[in-house]
């Protein structure tokens, strides 16, 4: 496969649609991800995610050929991969739970590359591929009966795919105590890590490969601020990243001999250093910091600040950030992204300043248009700066604001990036305020203490003070509140102290209760899980219960909906079910939602799809929006939209996923039919005609099928095919019946539906009698390898054929010539030979399965029951060895004397065969006389009957 | 999120001398004796276990009949007092043994005690590895009082006697009636 290279340093040209994004299209894996470069950029190694599955790909760099050379089950993780040499890969795959390492040889033969794998038993990890070595890599290998003691191999490549872990390779000298081991490639040194039981500490030596001695770096002992080494700057002295001396954490010249802090390399006035780069020579590149969200670097150097400036011309209006760098070329990988962009893959020559579009992370989004974030700052009430994010729709019919705090509270933060779950909600015309209100990280470390204990008091008055903020600017007509977690707990609060602000919350796995925290089990607490969540929500006091949704539920206003996950370890799921004991309590208006199969969240799309659209129509239903406008819509996206909802429908249809409820599940199937879903309106039909869950509406009924029909629904134009043949409410309709049956077919209805079509022109029941179109239609054998075939062969399929079969063979309208033909399409599609075998019954009666085995009660007299099984085996005898064929009808008489066949069918085998049929024989409010089974050769005449009498059943006394 | 007791499971001979005691069937609250109480706990598992054993007041044996796999309450008349779970007999002779100090629980008299479900998932059968937590579980026995006990509760008062501290159960039947 070649793909297309844009050359690009300008921006790409697209037609914008400020449409609604079907959640299947945003929320998924990425198509493109996990770039690596090869050492002289002759591959690009990628994961691309595609409608075949997910696979290890490799570019041809040259070509742009891409060759798919792994392919990975849905449940394989890769945890980590990096190139060895020009051609081989290093990979580290989750399966199953198991971590299997491999050597992976990039092999070019006559169908492209191909993979060839090379397990490596050998317990232990890469600790580098050595950039300056082309040769040899190091790798760290368990010492055998060491506990956790590690040897370490500096080995060639190939010795390491034979796992010739010989002694010449092996680095001699190293401590037993050492528990893990770090290469850094810029010093080419060996940091080693050792756990000292006596104090309870890690030490932390290095060793240069050079002269292999080992001298002693540092030593932590349950420190509470961040010590983040960077790398070497010079023999003695190291950069790291620490806030021990400052409240932000900030770049430190830290000297190994006199373990101190000699000289702050570089601290920001405001944000938290999140990375720094060091060049070969242990020169400062650059730092980088979250500023308003973004990741913001400064460069140093005078050829980083040059590339930067390259790379920045190339591409103004997204961020950026270096994926790979090619070992021993001058080529790198760009992925480019903002807010209102998912990314771009880009191959940059340093040499040549060419940028080539590689690929788009998301291609299927590149139709779209997103939303733009603007970020803000505002004081709180004890004057601390904090940032806000603002998402507003590109348009929007309806004007609501949702406010959604981010979890935690302490530690986490929000960013200005591409966000699947706020594009989803922006294309819907809402805008989205999120609030990096204190306890969130980036912003030093007072900034992030503040927030403990703050819960349901400062940390939601930041929040506020962000709405103030906003509604200075922009006028909202409804605000809801919705988050997960920390989140869920933060809307219920700020929609029970501010009822007057919001309309609406949303609590998605969240805490309701805050001394249920530490007192969820007898494992939570225990002192030393306590501080944990001390950390975070402060000591567990008797404050916490007028700060809990739960003790509060009587000032709740505002409907709500409570989103849990029943096997949710991390809070535990009696928070939501508390919460939700409460509100049913105090009858607050409220939906719900308990996925069996979640825990802290989702861990799989399905459940973000299916929340997406739950929580999209608890807001548009709450606060009466307009139905979503899908009408400039393609086609596909029409269909994704409108099946979100009926995602939802259908799990309520069931105990799968979540509780079955089956008005929800009417209500959801009425939100997508709203859509114009073919599958709702079909739903809708089948539940109006059947009333038993709404009231029996058979005109409306009807009107749903119909419109059902007219979307696309194969079901309903089947259905009302089989109304006008039956003639249900007037006399049959043939030809109308024949177009239905027409359309059901070119709807894609399984191809069964031939055998209804060939029962029209067996009768010539509204088309022309021909016999041998029928038969044509009664052919499945030639459809199994016809491609083109777009009526699936399912077993339903197979099951209406023969029952199609057995009225044609049952009727008068065949004559003897038609008869003969059609016997000859059972010899050519069956096999069958002999049209009239003996039948002599063997056993009848009720049925009752005992070891998988039937057994018949041996009565012809049966007592009536709502619902028994009645069956007869028999034995069928032929002249001949070939296989035969038999028709079999279950005929129900009333007590005036009215037959009703309920069950016709199609036998055939060998006389070797077990012969039985069955039929369940269901009274309902009808009076029945008697069940007969009637068995005909395919000559049409009848070779045995049985019936059944029913009596009352007798009351014992 | 915080890992939970793991308990490596060994083979051994049971002698036990404990009463085997059954949840009660009938929502019909008999009237008790001065020094007797309901006990209320709640039992998940992922495997039908043999037996659990309660130490303390009176010595308790549940079966298996109501240990089955899945989620289950367990309510009986005991003497009121201080009670551990010691043991877990999971199936044939292989048990978990409990550490001391982490299972206790107490029983006050006429009221209902409700003290935790305890949850028993075993993670692997070779080598024998079960994950074991008393949960406070409140809202959930609650709604099974309401739901199969509707008499009993309405007679007799529910407090939690599980790990820890927790009023919701006096929150909740107080400020709902």
């Amino acid at each position: 496969m070649r793909f297309l290279i844009t050359l690009l340093l300008f921006g790409i040209i697209q037609q914008p649609l400020a449409q609604p994004i079907p959640a299947e299209k945003l929320l998924k894996d990425p198509y493109a991800s996990g770039m690596e470069l090869s050492p002289y950029a002759d591959y690009i190694s990628i994961f691309i995610n595609d409608e075949e599955g997910r696979f290890l790909s490799i570019v041809e760099n040259e070509t742009k050929i891409i060759s798919k050379i792994i392919k990975f089950d849905s449940k394989d993780y890769v945890e980590s991969y990096q190139w060895l040499d020009k051609d081989t890969l290093y990979m580290v795959v989750n399966q199953n739970g198991e971590e299997k390492r491999w050597v992976v040889d990039v092999i070019q033969s006559r169908r492209g590359l191909t993979a060839r794998r090379n397990m490596i038993f050998a317990d232990g990890y890469l600790l580098s591929s050595l950039p300056n070595d082309d040769e040899n890599i190091l790798y760290a290998k368990n010492k055998k009966n060491g506990g956790l003691a590690l040897e370490i191999y500096k080995m060639p490549v190939t010795e390491l795919r034979l796992e010739n872990f010989d002694k010449d390779y092996l680095i001699s000298g190293l401590p037993k105590s050492n528990t893990f081991y770090v290469y850094d490639d810029l010093a080419d040194r060996l940091l080693m890590l050792a756990h000292e039981e006596e104090n309870e500490s890690i030490k932390v030596s290095y060793m240069d490969m050079q002269d292999r001695i080992q001298k002693f770096l540092f030593r932590l002992n349950n420190i509470d601020y961040k010590f983040d080494p960077v790398g070497f700057i010079s023999d003695t002295k190291m950069a790291v990243l620490t806030d021990k001396l400052s409240d932000r954490v900030a770049l430190y010249e830290f000297d190994v001999l006199t373990q101190s802090y000699t000289r702050p390399l570089y601290e920001h006035s405001r944000y938290d250093i999140a990375k720094a780069d060091l060049s070969e020579n242990g020169q400062l590149e650059s730092v980088s910091y979250y500023e308003h969200g973004k990741l913001s670097t400064e460069y140093f150097s005078d050829t980083a600040r040059k590339e930067s400036k390259l790379v920045l011309n190339a591409f103004p209006q997204s961020q950026f950030s270096i994926v790979s760098e090619a070992k021993h070329a001058p080529q790198k990988i760009i992925l480019t992204y903002a807010s209102n962009a998912p990314g771009n893959y880009y191959l940059f020559d340093e040499q040549t300043l060419v940028a080539e579009l590689l690929f788009a992370a998301r291609p299927k989004l590149e139709p779209y248009t997103f939303a733009k974030t603007e970020t803000f700052t505002f004081q709180s009430v004890d004057d601390k700066t904090i940032e806000g994010y603002l998402t507003l729709p590109n348009q929007s019919s309806h004007n609501t604001l949702l406010v959604m705090p981010h979890g935690g509270p302490i530690g986490i933060r929000e960013y200005d990036e591409f966000d699947p779950t706020l594009q989803y909600f922006a294309s819907r015309g809402f805008a989205i305020l999120r609030v990096n209100f204190r306890g969130s990280t980036g912003f030093g470390k007072e900034f992030t203490k503040g927030g403990v204990g703050e819960s349901g008091r400062l940390i939601e008055s930041d929040i506020n003070l962000a709405i103030d903020d906003v509604y200075k600017r922009h006028t909202f007509d409804k605000t809801c509140a919705m988050g997960a977690s920390y989140g869920g707990y933060s809307s219920f609060m700020l929609s029970i102290k501010n009822p007057e602000r919001f309309s609406c919350a949303i609590g998605a796995f969240g805490v309701y209760d805050l001394p249920l925290i530490f007192n969820s089990s007898n494992i939570a607490v225990l002192e030393e899980y306590r501080i944990g969540w001390e950390n975070a929500f402060g000591k567990l006091s008797d404050a916490q219960f007028d700060v809990s949704p739960v003790y509060l539920v009587k000032d709740l206003k505002v409907p709500v909906l409570l989103i849990g996950g029943r096997q949710d370890y991390q809070v535990g799921f009696e928070q939501t079910n508390r919460m939700h004991y409460v509100l049913k309590k105090f009858e607050k208006t409220h939906e719900f939602a308990f996925y069996k199969n979640a825990g802290h969240g989702h861990s799989n799309w399905w459940g973000e799809w299916h929340e997406h659209a739950l929580t999209y129509q608890f807001l548009a239903d709450t606060l009466n929006l307009p139905i979503i406008d899908i009408a400039s819509s393609s086609e596909e996206d029409k269909k994704l939209i409108s099946s979100e909802p009926l995602r939802v429908a259908y799990s309520y249809n069931s105990d799968k996923s979540i509780d079955k409820d089956e008005k929800r599940a009417i209500k959801f199937f009425k939100d997508a039919a709203d859509l114009g879903n073919a599958d709702g309106l079909y739903a809708l039909g089948f539940y109006y005609n059947q009333g038993e869950i709404v009231n029996q509406d058979k005109k409306l009924a009807e009107q749903y099928f119909y419109k059902a029909s007219e979307a696309g629904s194969a079901n309903a134009s089947k259905y009302l095919a089989e109304q006008f043949y039956a003639g249900q409410n007037s006399d049959p309709d043939y030809k109308r019946a024949f177009e239905m049956y027409e359309l059901a077919k070119k709807q894609k209805y399984h191809a069964g539906i031939n055998t209804l079509l060939a029962r029209s022109y067996c009768f010539g029941n509204g088309v022309k009698q021909d016999i041998e179109v029928c038969i044509e239609f009664l052919k499945f054998k030639k459809l199994k390898d016809n491609s083109d075939n777009v009526n699936e062969l399912t077993s339903s399929s197979y099951g209406l054929r023969k029952s199609v079969l057995s009225e044609i063979l049952n009727s008068p309208l065949i004559d003897a010539d038609s008869r003969m033909k059609l016997l000859n399409f059972l010899t050519s599609e069956f096999g069958i030979f002999e049209y009239s075998p003996k039948v002599s019954a063997k056993d009848y009666g009720v049925v009752t399965s005992v070891n998988n085995k039937f057994k018949y009660s041996g009565n012809d007299v049966v007592q009536v029951s709502d619902s028994i099984d009645l069956g007869l085996s028999f034995e069928v005898s032929r002249a001949s060895k070939s296989t035969t064929g038999l028709v079999a009808h279950w005929i129900k008489t009333l007590q005036d004397g009215t037959e009703e066949i309920i069950h016709r069918t199609f036998l055939y085998g060998s006389g070797r065969d077990n012969w039985y049929i069955h039929t369940r024989a269901a009274g309902g409010d009808q009076q029945i006389r008697d069940w007969q089974v009637k068995i005909f050769d395919l000559h049409n005449r009848l070779l045995y009957s049985k019936k059944f009498v029913v009596v009352e059943k007798t009351v014992a006394n | 999120m915080y890992s939970r007791l793991l308990i490596i499971c060994f083979a051994a001979f049971l002698v036990s001398c404990a009463q085997k005691v059954s949840s009660i069937k009938n929502d019909v609250d008999v009237p008790l004796d001065e020094n007797m109480g309901y006990l209320l706990i709640g039992v998940e598992t992922n495997l039908t276990l043999s037996r659990i054993s309660i130490s303390g007041e009176k010595y308790l044996k549940l079966s298996s009949e109501d240990l089955r796999r899945g989620s289950q309450f367990i309510l009986v008349d005991v003497p009121a007092g201080e009670y551990s779970i010691d043991k877990i007999q999971l199936f044939g002779n292989f048990r978990t043994k409990l550490e001391n100090g982490y299972w206790n629980f107490s029983v006050s008299p006429s009221v209902i005690s409700y003290v935790g479900h305890l949850n028993v998932k075993t993670l692997s059968l070779w080598p024998l590895v079960t994950q074991v937590e008393l949960q406070n579980r409140s809202s959930e026995a609650l709604e099974f009082l309401e739901d199969s006990f509707p008499n009993i509760l309405s007679n007799r008062t529910i407090v939690y006697q599980g790990p820890g501290t927790d009023p919701f159960l006096q929150f909740a039947l107080e400020e709902t009636e």
